[in-house]
């Protein structure tokens, strides 16, 4: 063994597998994104406007919001399919305690929380009770929603303060509000993903749990922050959308769980754990409402519209897998 | 004509030369030892034979015709059965299952025949002389039991086997399994089947092997029958320098008690356990397997709660509640089993070196990503670890270089006491050496460690004190004076008789990858 051996062998580019390099590489996610922006803007005028833009964004605030907290679970090798319901009870949850007369950033703080104790739930369940993820937030799923259905007795619930139609509808500087805090969230969960402590054990759980715990990562801690953000964005994801509905609907959001967990495999992450990118969860998002409005401005049925996004997630979990068996 | 011949295979990955040029020849009925340095690229050329990787050039004739080995099924159908560096073995399987894993007698509704997967398990393990049952699950097996059971499910996959290969088969087996390992390839042998056998061990290979070949750097560097190699001859053409001295030893003066342990307990794993490590010492943990010393190491580490007694860490109370606390507290810990209790196969060697460290790395949370980069550069150098680029997965790594991350990774955070649980395994002699000397330097520099190790020569060799394990309990202390094989066998297996033939240090057998 030669020390100046090894030296030379170091070559002087950067060390990191960064994960926008890592999602750049691989890329199918941006290819697939830029293509179908390609299709649609050459066969409907009206696509690559910005009127039209703005309104994909706004359409993916609430399942991009919900994806990035999905992201961090998923990396761990978890999984949230409680969020949908999480969504709709945060909501109807602040509802019924502004309609009781809470103000609304009472109300926000009501949903926020009823959304990080789900998480702390799904969490607990998950780390202290050792229970499969899967089982625990199907349980949470069920039970959310019928908390919801009979928090509202199953009713609609109307009329809000102005600080939800301003955050559920507003611009400012001509960006809807929820695209605004769809940014900020992602920036944020960016940041802690790529550059703290925590995002490198999120990764290190999902890459070897019994290495981590070992290794000094409190895996505990980590797994359980994982599913407490989960719920935290998706009561934010609640305020969002009762503001843009102003209602609180019972059945809001059913089966958005899927979508979000769409947008984080179709950005690249395994649900195998220890894979998986902000950037790449925020693109993948971003295709399914490209996907989503384009169809619409081609006037596609809706029917159709459901088959071809199942068929680009396919398309988009086949790449990666091919393009990882041509790595071996 | 010989029963196989390699001829001019090179394989490169990426901008590394695997293999150069290499050639060999292997009769029937033949052992043909393989030696090199950590990433020589021996597992290379035995992927290449199995048709797990394609060469870049050169071919494999068989009984005088060429052939072409696209897939290890190919291989298989060739009658070239591989047991790799890793292990592969399902835990949550059977032994009959794991033995005929994807090939299961069944009928053709497509039903498992139990009856004739259990009987021809039973012909395998019989062959193998082991103490299972076909239906024992392979996770409540030790490693050195299961690494048997590898060879037996490559026996089972070629219904003739003409080639068996062996990847560093004995790292993790004791003394007694590596006998028994070795009368199975004797009787293999004299059924005329030629064997390669990879391994570290020189004692071994002139032990078993007809004919050594030594590989350095991705050639070969010379092929001679063992009787003509002298070990030294051996290790010089291995690493290219001579080694004088295999367990290097540093005069340190002993300084005050950093850990002592009293009456430490575990439920029927250990009984009363108190002791001390100075620091400036290396305390040698000798047991055969079961006798607790992997779990005194997991205690000591923070990876297991005892269920009663104390400990002091420089004088202060030490109850370590998690790895990442002990970690915090000073002591580091080098697991037994580097693929699933210690690295992140996945991730690159810069991710996989700093893990550890972050805190340290960072401020209020945030990681200094350009400091962790240069902290990740610094200890892939200071370690000697052989890899194409920081960013390279440690999965691509040579098996010695993934333990040389484990180790660097472990020393990142500046440990005062590590606890070592075989932290030699699978490194090449010339490491081994280095890793001595770093053991040597952070003892004297103040450290302390706790050293467990199925070689009784490595204990030997380096510690100062050797404490030795019996079911559970601490039947003796042996000071350095007193020395012998014969003195530490016989007390850790209760007897004045020599028990040479069962003795292991093998801790690993224990469950191995439970969490506390
Ligand atoms: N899949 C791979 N991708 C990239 N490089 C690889 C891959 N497999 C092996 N290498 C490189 O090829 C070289 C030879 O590795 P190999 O595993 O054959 O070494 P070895 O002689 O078996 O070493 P050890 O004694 O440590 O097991 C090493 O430098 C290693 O990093
Ligand atoms: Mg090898």
């Amino acid at each position: 063994m030669t020390l100046d051996e090894q030296s030379a062998t170091l070559p002087k580019h950067r060390a990191f597998s960064g994960a926008v390099g890592e999602t750049m590489r691989r890329g199918s996610v941006l290819i697939a994104f830029i293509a179908l922006c390609i299709v649609f803007s050459l066969l409907s005028p009206r696509f690559l406007t910005v009127s039209n833009w703005l309104n994909v964004l706004l359409q993916t605030a609430t399942i991009g919001i919900v994806a990035i907290g999905q992201t961090f679970v998923i990396i761990t090798a978890g999984i949230d399919l409680s969020v949908g319901s999480v969504v709709a009870l945060s909501g109807m949850v602040a509802a019924v305690s502004m309609r009781a007369g809470a103000p609304a950033p009472v109300g926000i703080l009501v949903a926020l929380g009823v959304g990080s104790l789900v998480g702390l739930f799904n969490g607990f369940s998950v780390t202290y009770l050792k229970m499969t993820p899967f089982i625990v937030t199907l349980a949470t799923l069920a039970m959310g929603r019928g908390l919801t259905l009979a928090v509202s007795s199953g009713q609609t619930i109307f009329g809000f303060p102005d600080a939800f139609n301003f955050i559920g509808g507003e611009s400012i500087a001509g960006i809807p509000v929820p695209v605004i805090i769809l940014l900020l969230a992602f920036l944020a969960a960016y940041f802690i993903l790529s550059r703290t402590v925590f995002g490198h054990g999120v990764y290190s759980v999902g890459g070897n749990r019994e290495a981590a715990r070992l290794a000094g990562i409190p895996t505990v801690r980590v797994e359980l922050l994982v599913y407490v953000i989960s719920g935290l964005l998706a009561g934010l994801a609640g305020i969002i959308l009762m503001g843009r509905l102003d209602a609180a609907l019972p059945t809001s959001a059913t089966g958005l769980e899927l979508n979000a967990i769409a947008a984080v495999v179709i950005g690249g992450a395994s649900l195998f754990g220890g894979k998986g990118t902000m950037l790449g969860t925020l693109l993948g998002a971003l295709t399914i409402g490209v996907l989503a409005n384009g169809l619409n401005l081609l006037n596609v049925s809706p029917f159709w519209t459901q088959f071809i996004q199942g068929a680009v997630i396919f398309v988009a979990v086949l790449s990666d897998s091919l393009s990882q068996r041509t790595a071996e | 004509m010989p029963l196989l011949s390699m001829h001019g295979i090179s394989k490169r990955f990426g901008p590394a030369l695997a293999l150069q040029d290499v050639s060999l020849e292997l009769e029937a009925g033949e052992v043909l030892g393989i030696v090199g340095e950590n990433g020589a690229g021996k597992s290379t050329l035995i992927k290449v034979l199995g048709g797990a990787y394609q060469p870049d050039a050169g071919e494999i004739i068989l009984d005088g015709e060429p052939v072409q080995i696209k897939s290890p099924h190919d291989g298989l159908s060739h009658g070239i059965a591989v047991i790799y560096q890793e292990l592969s073995l399902v835990p949550e399987l059977s032994v009959a299952e794991n033995l005929f894993l994807g090939h299961l007698p069944s009928n053709p509704l497509g039903a498992t025949k139990r009856g004739e997967l259990n009987r021809r398990s039973q012909e395998i393990i019989d062959l193998l002389n082991l103490d299972v049952k076909p239906g024992d699950r392979v996770a409540s097996l030790r490693i050195g039991v299961r690494q048997l059971i590898e060879v037996g499910k490559a026996l089972s996959r070629t219904h003739r086997a003409r080639i068996l290969v062996m990847d560093e088969p004995t790292s993790s087996l004791n003394e007694a399994e590596v006998a028994q390992l070795f009368a199975v390839v004797r009787q293999l042998k004299a059924d005329g089947i030629g064997i390669i056998y990879i391994s570290h061990y020189l004692e071994e290979v002139f032990d078993i092997c007809d004919r050594a070949m030594v590989m350095r750097d991705g050639k070969v560097v010379g092929v001679r029958p063992t009787n003509e190699w002298t070990p030294d001859q051996m290790v010089h053409a291995m690493v290219n320098r001579p080694i004088e001295d295999f367990y290097p030893k540093v005069h340190v003066e002993l300084g005050e008690p950093l850990l002592e342990a009293s009456h430490l307990q575990l439920q029927g794993k250990l009984e009363d356990v108190s002791f001390s490590v100075r620091s400036g010492e290396v305390l040698g943990l000798a047991g055969l397997p079961g006798s607790g010393t992997s779990k005194l190491g997991e205690i000591v580490a923070g990876a297991r709660k005892p269920s009663a007694g104390s400990m002091t860490l420089r004088g202060q109370r030490y109850v370590p509640r998690s790895p990442g606390k002990s970690i915090a507290a000073g002591v580091g810990y080098v697991p037994a089993d580097r693929k699933k209790e210690g690295l992140l196969l996945e991730f690159s060697v810069a991710e996989n070196v700093t893990l550890s460290v972050l805190p340290a790395l960072s401020r209020l949370g945030v990681v200094n990503m350009k400091q962790k980069q240069k902290t990740a550069v610094a200890a892939i150098q200071d370690f000697g670890v052989k890899t194409n680029s920081p960013k390279a997965p440690v999965r691509s790594l040579s098996g010695g270089n993934q333990q040389k991350v484990l180790l660097a990774r472990v020393h990142q955070p500046d440990p005062k006491l590590m606890v070592m649980n075989d932290p030699t395994r699978g490194i090449d002699v010339g490491a081994k050496v280095e890793i001595y000397e770093r053991i040597g330097e952070f003892v004297q520099a103040g450290g302390a460690v706790l050293l467990i190790s199925s070689e009784l020569p490595e204990l030997i060799g380096i510690s100062y004190r050797i404490a030795v394990f019996r079911e559970g309990r601490l039947v003796a202390e042996v000071e350095r004076e007193q020395f012998s094989q014969h003195l530490i066998i016989s007390y850790a297996a209760g007897t004045d008789e020599t028990y040479d033939e069962t003795y292991s240090g093998d801790q690993n057998g224990e469950q191995v990858g439970e969490s506390a």
